[in-house]
């Protein structure tokens, strides 16, 4: 049974195959290319050294954000049209579950990081037990300043992971002195095997989604929509 | 395993063999999703189409994400709505075409990724198709039998060209827009009289109740370049006549400025196609393009041709507008010649009319004269 897995909401782009709970292969580039020309080309290269076919495969599994929405839709339009023509299940693994499983042995809050723009991120809370993760929030985007604060409260250690790490290195010091571990470059990025690793256990657990109805986890609205919202509020409270 | 070269190799037994080819193209460059099947360069067995338009009409024009967001929702039931109504199944299938270009960066990119992973997954051939030749190649669905050489009058949302052509896929442009597209034009005035999106059908609708010649618009010409248009002159004085009209208030009628708006296009773009088929000689004058749905148009064009003995094409109103047929009516073409493109390929939001430009790099032009684009 092996599972393909597709990571591409940030600017990394990475493809695994996991086969009978064996890590066969997997790439990981974080370099400044567009996923549009990287992707396809690094799952092909996958398989083809790898020695197997899609007939090998059993499913697929995709990052489905939060994160950035051209990366995700890159990655889940090729996702979905990958398993529509294999004729084979999906799995849609959100990225920061997917992110967090590097510390899924850690002991206090683990926190992922992704970047949200204008000063926000993109997190998802877990309580580490040493054995497994549980979720403490919802995924969500939220002022750094403003997570930090939250943060700044829990008594037990927390571990930052995630692409905007190494940008707020100083504020996270700053605000949780001693209580904060973060982590090294080595477990810093979303990687496709443990979107395929995620994939195995939704399978397993019978956790299939519709092609058809499987949607990035985009959880901010466009720009356009905000401004449209607000003017609607305004008119509202104008007349 | 996938094999660009293996592939191409199975392209040229296949023409050599004069097998039918069976083609999927995927269109999602704008606000409108579609899948199309066609054999053999015409034969139109599914051409599912899937507009926007509604999610689009509150924010008054087509916003970039939303319409992303739409693409990646709609595209892969009407991949599968595709196949069952031309009544075959993914083996059937000779290649995966799909717009790269021009276009909206983020909505092109849901197709150029959808296609992408549907011509790895069933190893076939990948052929990237500009969206511009798409509309010129529209007239081929209707009329594959066309002979050379002809012009093309290309009128749409973000172009308004006179191309001349005399074998295929090969293009000499003759004349363009210096601003403003001519579906721009409509656009921007139709939202100035409170009509709603898009612009083009509705003051088409609303000119035939109005008198066109209640008000005397401009039509640019120019010295160098007599082939080329200008609409933003025209829309000010449109503009312009709206705020007077406001100023002095004045009952604002609408159908009248809509009739006298559409008058001054038409007349421009029949002017300037006519200038041209009669200085190179040429017999049969094609329309493309969202704009040549325009029934004015359509009849003037008609009329003077008839008046100089020269043809007009124009594809049904179906055909004109945003559909995948006529993308996967250009990529038989270019099967024919074996032009694939890498997996590698990339979506690349202002590709010019002749351009091939796979991975972000300009490969082979295959404009004969082109005038550089003055708005860069």
């Amino acid at each position: 049974m092996g599972i393909l897995g597709i990571e591409s909401a940030t600017m990394v782009a990475s493809a695994a195959i996991i086969k009978d709970g064996n890590l066969v292969g997997e790439s990981v580039q974080n370099i400044i290319k567009t996923h549009s020309q990287r992707l396809l080309p690094v799952i092909h290269q996958l398989l083809e050294e790898s020695g197997l076919t899609h007939k090998d495969l059993k499913g697929i599994a995709v990052s489905i954000g939060p994160g950035s929405f051209t990366g995700l839709r890159i990655g889940m339009a090729t996702a979905k049209a990958l398993a529509q023509a294999w004729n084979m299940p999906l799995f849609g693994i959100p990225t920061l579950d997917g992110l967090a499983q590097s510390l899924i042995y850690a002991e206090g809050v683990v926190c992922p990081l992704l970047d949200a723009q204008k000063g926000q991120v993109y997190t998802r809370l877990f309580q580490g037990t040493g054995r497994q993760l549980n979720p403490l929030t919802d995924p969500m985007v939220i002022p750094f300043s403003a997570l930090l604060e939250q943060l700044a409260l829990k008594q037990e250690t927390v571990y930052f992971l995630g692409t905007e790490t190494n940008r707020y290195v100083s504020d996270i010091k700053y605000a949780l002195g001693e209580k904060a571990i973060i982590v090294g470059s080595n477990l810093q990025l979303p990687r496709a095997s443990n979107i395929a690793y995620l994939g195995e256990q939704y399978m397993r657990q019978g956790k299939q989604n519709d092609l058809y109805l499987l949607r990035p986890l985009y959880i901010k609205k466009s720009e356009a929509e905000l401004v449209l919202e607000k003017r609607i509020e305004e008119e509202k409270h104008g007349s | 395993m996938y094999n660009e070269q293996a592939i191409k190799e199975k392209m040229k037994d296949k023409i050599k063999n004069g097998k039918s080819i069976t083609l999927m193209g995927i269109e999602s460059s704008c606000d409108e999703t579609s899948v199309a099947v066609v054999r053999d360069g015409h034969e139109i067995l599914a051409n599912v189409i899937t507009s926007q338009i509604d999610v689009h009409r509150k924010f008054g024009g087509v916003v970039p994400e939303i319409a992303s967001r739409k693409h990646l929702e709609l595209i892969n039931p009407i991949l599968e709505e595709a196949l069952k109504e031309a009544k075959i199944d993914w083996s059937d299938l000779d290649g995966i075409a799909v717009t790269y270009g021009p276009g909206l960066v983020g909505a092109l990119l849901v197709g150029v990724s959808t296609a992408k992973a549907l011509a790895y997954a069933l190893d076939l051939p990948l052929i990237g198709v500009n969206h511009m030749e798409g509309h010129i190649y529209a007239n081929f669905l209707e009329k594959p039998d066309l002979t050379f050489p002809f012009l093309c009058l290309v009128v749409s949302g973000g172009h308004t060209d006179l191309v001349y052509m005399d074998e295929h896929r090969c293009y000499e442009l003759l004349g363009r827009t210096r601003d403003d597209a001519a579906g721009e034009a409509f656009d921007k005035v139709a939202r100035a009289l409170g009509l709603p999106y898009p612009g083009g059908p509705a003051i088409d609708a609303m000119a035939k109740e109005g008198n066109p010649d209640s008000i005397e618009f401009p039509i640019a010409r120019f010295k160098n370049g007599i082939y080329d248009f200008s609409f933003s002159g025209l829309k000010s004085a449109v503009l312009n006549e709206i705020n007077h009209s406001r100023q002095k208030n004045e009952e604002l009628v609408v159908a009248d400025i809509a009739a006298s708006f559409q008058k001054a296009v038409v007349k421009a773009l029949v002017e300037k196609a006519f200038l041209a088929a009669k200085d190179k000689g040429i017999k049969e004058i094609l329309m493309a393009g969202g704009v040549a749905g325009n029934s004015e148009l359509r009849d003037a064009m008609t009329k003077e041709g008839e008046k100089y003995g020269i043809g007009i094409s124009y594809p049904r109103p179906i055909l004109c507008t945003d559909n995948a047929a006529m993308i996967t009516c250009v990529a038989y073409y270019q099967y024919l010649t074996g032009e694939t493109a890498p997996l590698s390929l990339n979506a690349v939001p202002n590709l010019q009319l002749g351009e091939k430009c796979y991975e972000g790099k300009l490969r082979q032009k295959m404009v004969k004269n082109n005038t550089p684009n003055p708005k860069k």
